[in-house]
């Protein structure tokens, strides 16, 4: 059974990786602020209350984490760029993804670049064949968006830290827009299919 | 009472300047002073003391640095500089200034009964 000291360090723990997440808010400030949490439990505690409710009083007297992480990205506004091009590690380290990040960018484009070359191992025509790319009635045409976004959303998703509900809802609404949109009967070369296929990247 | 978001702003380098000019100290026991100095009244948000405090720190008027506490963890203690000290005495005389007026215009208006009200100017020039 956990004692209530272990107990707190945990929700410390926890309230410590929430407040790295936040790309304005460095290390040596997430010490200085946990200091303070620390400082203030432990006078609420000699004053009778409990670890948890401790915790949570003084969780609520620090102050909702993104209004206090905006005024320190107004302080800060020098760290600002650094949430543009820099992903922040849960480690705090932003250098340490940014080696982990290219491996995946470059997964990523090399898949994109593997799919469209493999609805040709199934026999339909390749790229540079009579039709051409974006001639109306091939197969790539009304998929083309198909090549690109999946691995974009898992980019993204990957980024995000989606847990895996959210990627099967991801995959679920990629798959049922690839099943409507080659199950439609279009006529061949038709507008309808025209404006299916230039309006699918959209939706 | 709730002191106005800008009021807590306003006045809020002041205090912090103030109360380092005592002595050198760290946040949460800044925090403890203000409340003491305003018999509880004056409430900040802990976590936005910390933005205010970089900003002290960034204009020069504060120099921090980190040392052991008593309970050996670390923590980042603030001291005041000539700069922050010539900034406290500038800052104090406009305080004293807002503070002179309102408290003229207070004493004059009719909120406070006849008897505090210090003689009308006018009739004091009248008798001269």
């Amino acid at each position: 059974m956990l004692t209530h000291d272990d107990a707190l360090e945990a929700q410390i723990a926890q309230w410590r990786s929430w407040l790295r997440r936040r790309p304005a808010i460095h290390d040596s400030d997430v010490e200085e602020l946990e200091g303070h949490l620390r400082d203030l439990v432990a006078d609420l505690r000699a004053a009778g209350l409990a670890a948890d409710e401790a915790f949570l009083v003084a969780v609520k007297r620090l102050g909702d984490l993104d209004a206090v992480s905006r005024e320190f990205a107004r302080e800060h506004s020098e760290r600002l760029w650094k949430q543009l091009v820099m992903a922040k590690d849960l480690d705090g380290d932003p250098l340490r993804s940014a080696p982990r990040e290219r491996t995946v960018v470059i997964g990523l484009a090399a898949a994109a670049a593997a799919a469209i070359k493999l609805p040709e191992l199934f026999g339909y025509p390749h790229i540079g064949s009579g039709d051409g790319f974006f001639d109306s009635g091939t197969f790539y045409f009304p998929n083309v968006s198909f090549f690109v976004l999946p691995f974009l959303a898992g980019y993204f998703a990957w980024k995000r830290r989606l847990d895996r509900a959210g990627c099967l809802r991801l995959a679920l609404a990629f798959a049922a827009a690839a099943l409507a949109i080659n199950a439609f009967p279009f006529t061949a070369g038709g507008h309808t299919q025209t404006l299916a296929a230039l309006h699918l990247p959209i939706a | 009472m709730n002191i106005s978001k800008d009021l807590v702003a306003a006045s809020a380098a002041p205090l912090v300047l103030a109360i380092l000019a005592d002595g050198d100290s760290y946040g949460y026991a800044i925090i403890k002073r203000v409340g003491e100095l305003s018999g509880g009244q004056l409430r900040w948000t802990d976590g936005m003391l910390y933005p205010v405090l970089h900003r002290l720190e960034r204009l020069g008027y504060v120099e921090a640095r980190w040392a052991k506490s008593e309970s050996g963890r670390r923590r980042r203690y603030y001291r005041i500089t000539e700069a922050g000290q010539a900034h406290l005495k500038t800052q104090r005389r406009q305080w004293q200034v807002v503070d002179a007026a309102l408290r003229e215009i207070w004493m004059e208006s009719s909120l406070v009964p006849a008897e505090w009200r210090p003689l009308p100017r006018r009739r004091v020039e009248a008798t001269c």
